[in-house]
């Protein structure tokens, strides 16, 4: 199945050349794939993750990801 | 007594009377500084009109400040609104705080209306008043110009530009012509104090209690700061505007005065886009090792760039995708000294009531150039500029649409959606300031996890760690330091540095606690001055539109707030708790 993700802020240094701002179709093997497993798959180390959400709500590593899933992933970062 | 200079300063620009006063230890330990000092002598005086002569101005340091502790530069002014009618308190950094306090001074008290424009020029033991006649009606940039080289390098300015000489209701003031002492009017203050600037320049030193200690505790909180991802690479590489993605992807970024809360084209004025195409350097205030402030080229010139708030205010609320029309936006509200944040919401606000047909003349939504023209005419309340120098508030109760403001106690609110995040939105309706996010930011625990995620979405629960929250700030706000470094210190980093300065002996919860009493007794200055419980609310579009989340459930966080706080149904806090916090005195 494919979803699109998006990579912000440092995090788009581990996106693939073709990416755009970020942003990129990713295939997965498998039927169905955990939030943990697509951070694997995009080669994202694991303590530079800090906020993962799917179609704009927050998902833990465990949760499941629906095919064409929005995949918004954000290092550790602040502001105000 | 360690920490404070034990001294504060009277001015009365009506009789041109400098007289110093002792600072009662009492009063130090139980307000700390900053904010909590502001307050406390706020609440010793009748309320007053804003921008009449007896309205009091405090700008304060507090017991860190001046030393070597990170982000110690920083100020606090506080003072009754002219924008909002609250007790209203602003935290500028650059350098202000650590000059006044090696003057020798913890705090200065403003009153009275001087009869000529005037500047003051402050140092250890001495108080000139100069006239300011030739400086009135410059711009920001100009007065730094002028006093700069009279000021000298050690020096530093807090001033304000043609909008706070005009009674722009929310005028602010700049600090070391970069930093801002953004939201509430308090440059209105100034402008009819006929106050344009202050010069401190002092180099007496600041007593510790246990140097050794506090040297100790210093370097270590440095190293957290530059070892946290946080306060060491995304706010140094990409300054506040890295939020824009983020709360977009949550559908909490309002867009169009809130009529959405998504903005499409967020990519282009987010901080990735900041970072890549327009940021050439980086500045930090005084004793800070995060450096989040942004230097910019446009067309050439090497120029401040916008910070989150800005971008979003002057940006998505606008419907503007353009970031170098933000750029520039954002520098005509810094040249003539206004609060960017109104200023977008202002504006935005007429947007609105122009797409309604209430407005009698065309503003539309995503108009860049028409914004650039109307920021200085705000400014010097020309045209239509005129009707928006009073805040949305006033424009859209003008227009007989007063729902189309969007503002909590009159102040324009800043750049998160509540309908994506419930308990930012009880900390907007519950502010002691007006709308505003820094007197309680739910944003660590509702977006980004810290210190522990929360349901955002959900209303129940909020109240609590809301509360705790606004007790928190409170205390920063008073000591007085960056709540930037809250990202990677705790409260007991905090109470060290307070036991090794003052040598007393501070606990995080003492922290809590004098927060606590800080945030009451501002609630007792607005019930004095006419506010109640039906002022604690929120534009009717958050309570009633989903957007891409969920009407605010206010009442019944309210509900829980006011419990928790021990707060009666009449908005008031109970006796038990006021002699709880030995507030009685001000009963």
């Amino acid at each position: 199945m494919k979803l699109k993700v998006k990579l912000f802020a440092t995090l788009r240094q581990y996106a693939p050349a073709e990416a755009r701002e970020g942003e990129f179709a990713l295939d997965v093997p498998q039927k169905s794939v955990t939030v943990e497993e697509v951070l694997r798959l995009c080669g994202l180390p694991e303590h530079a993750v800090t906020v993962v959400m799917v179609n704009g709500m927050v998902a833990a590593a465990n949760a499941v990801i629906e095919e064409d899933a929005e995949v918004s992933i954000f290092p550790p970062l602040a502001g105000g | 007594m360690g920490g404070w200079q034990g001294r504060v300063l009277r001015l009365d620009l009506e009789s041109g009377e400098a007289v110093e006063e002792p600072l009662p230890p009492a009063v130090a330990e139980k307000f700390l500084g900053g904010r909590g000092f502001g307050v406390y002598w706020l609440a010793r005086q009748p309320v007053a009109a804003p921008l009449g002569p007896d309205n009091l101005l405090v700008l304060a340091a507090g017991p860190l400040t001046g030393t070597r502790a990170p982000t110690a530069g920083r100020v606090t002014a506080v003072t009754r609104s002219p924008l909002t009618g609250t007790i209203c308190d602003s935290s500028a950094g650059g350098a202000f705080g650590a000059r006044l306090k090696r003057c020798g001074y913890d705090a200065l008290l403003v009153r009275g209306r001087a009869s000529e424009p005037v500047y003051l020029v402050i140092t250890p033991g001495r108080v000139e008043w100069r006239q300011a006649g030739s400086l009135w009606g410059q711009d920001v940039p100009a007065v730094f110009r002028t006093l700069r080289p009279l000021a000298g390098r050690s020096a530093s300015i807090l001033a304000i530009g043609p909008a706070g000489e005009n009674g722009v209701l929310f005028a602010g003031a700049v600090v070391d012509g970069r930093r801002h002492l953004g939201r509430g009017g308090l440059g209105a203050v100034m402008g009819a104090k006929r106050l344009k600037a202050i010069i401190v320049a002092g180099d007496r030193p600041v007593h510790l209690a246990d140097r050794h200690a506090f040297d100790f505790v210093c370097y270590e909180i440095t190293k957290l700061l530059e070892a946290n991802p946080i306060t060491a690479q995304a706010l140094p590489l990409f300054g506040t505007a890295v939020l824009v993605n983020l709360l977009n992807q949550a559908r909490s970024f309002p867009t169009c005065n809130f009529r959405t809360s998504y903005f499409p084209a967020a990519e282009a004025i987010a901080g990735e886009r900041l970072r890549a195409a327009f940021t050439v350097g980086r500045t930090a205030c005084y004793a800070c090792p995060i450096g989040c402030g942004r230097v910019v080229s446009l067309a050439g010139s090497r120029v401040a760039g916008p910070e989150y708030e800005s971008i979003w205010a002057l940006g998505a609320n606008l419907g503007i995708a353009d970031l170098a029309t933000v750029i520039r936006a954002n520098l005509l509200c810094n040249r003539y000294g206004l609060d960017t944040i109104s200023t977008g919401g202002t504006l935005a606000c007429a947007m609105e009531l122009s797409a309604r047909g209430l407005l009698p003349w065309e503003l539309r939504f995503g108009d860049g150039d028409a914004v650039l023209a109307l920021i200085p005419q705000i400014a010097r309340r020309e045209g239509p500029g005129a009707e928006l120098a009073d805040g949305a508030r006033a424009l859209a109760e003008r227009y007989g649409a007063p729902e189309v403001a969007m503002q909590a106690k009159g102040l324009e609110l800043p750049a998160y959606d509540p309908r994506g995040m419930q308990g930012q939105g009880l900390g907007f309706a519950t502010s002691n300031r007006g709308g505003c996010h820094l007197r309680g930011n739910m944003l660590g625990p509702e977006i980004l996890g810290a210190p522990k995620m929360v349901d955002r979405l959900q209303a129940e629960g909020k109240a609590g760690l809301l509360i705790y929250l606004q007790h928190n700030h409170a205390a920063l706000d008073s000591l007085v330091l960056c709540k930037f470094t809250g990202f990677a210190l705790r409260e007991e980093h905090y109470a060290r540095l307070l036991r090794a300065a003052t040598g007393g002996d501070w606990r995080a919860q003492d922290l809590q606690r004098v927060g606590e009493r800080i945030w009451n007794l501002e609630r007792l200055y607005n019930l004095q001055a006419g506010f109640g419980p039906a002022d604690d609310r929120l534009p009717r579009r958050l309570l009633e539109e989903p957007a891409e989340g969920r009407p605010v459930e206010l009442a019944a966080m309210l509900r829980e707030y006011y419990r928790f706080r021990r707060w009666g149904p009449d908005g008031r806090p109970a006796p038990t708790k006021l002699a709880e916090l030995e507030l009685g005195d001000f009963l």
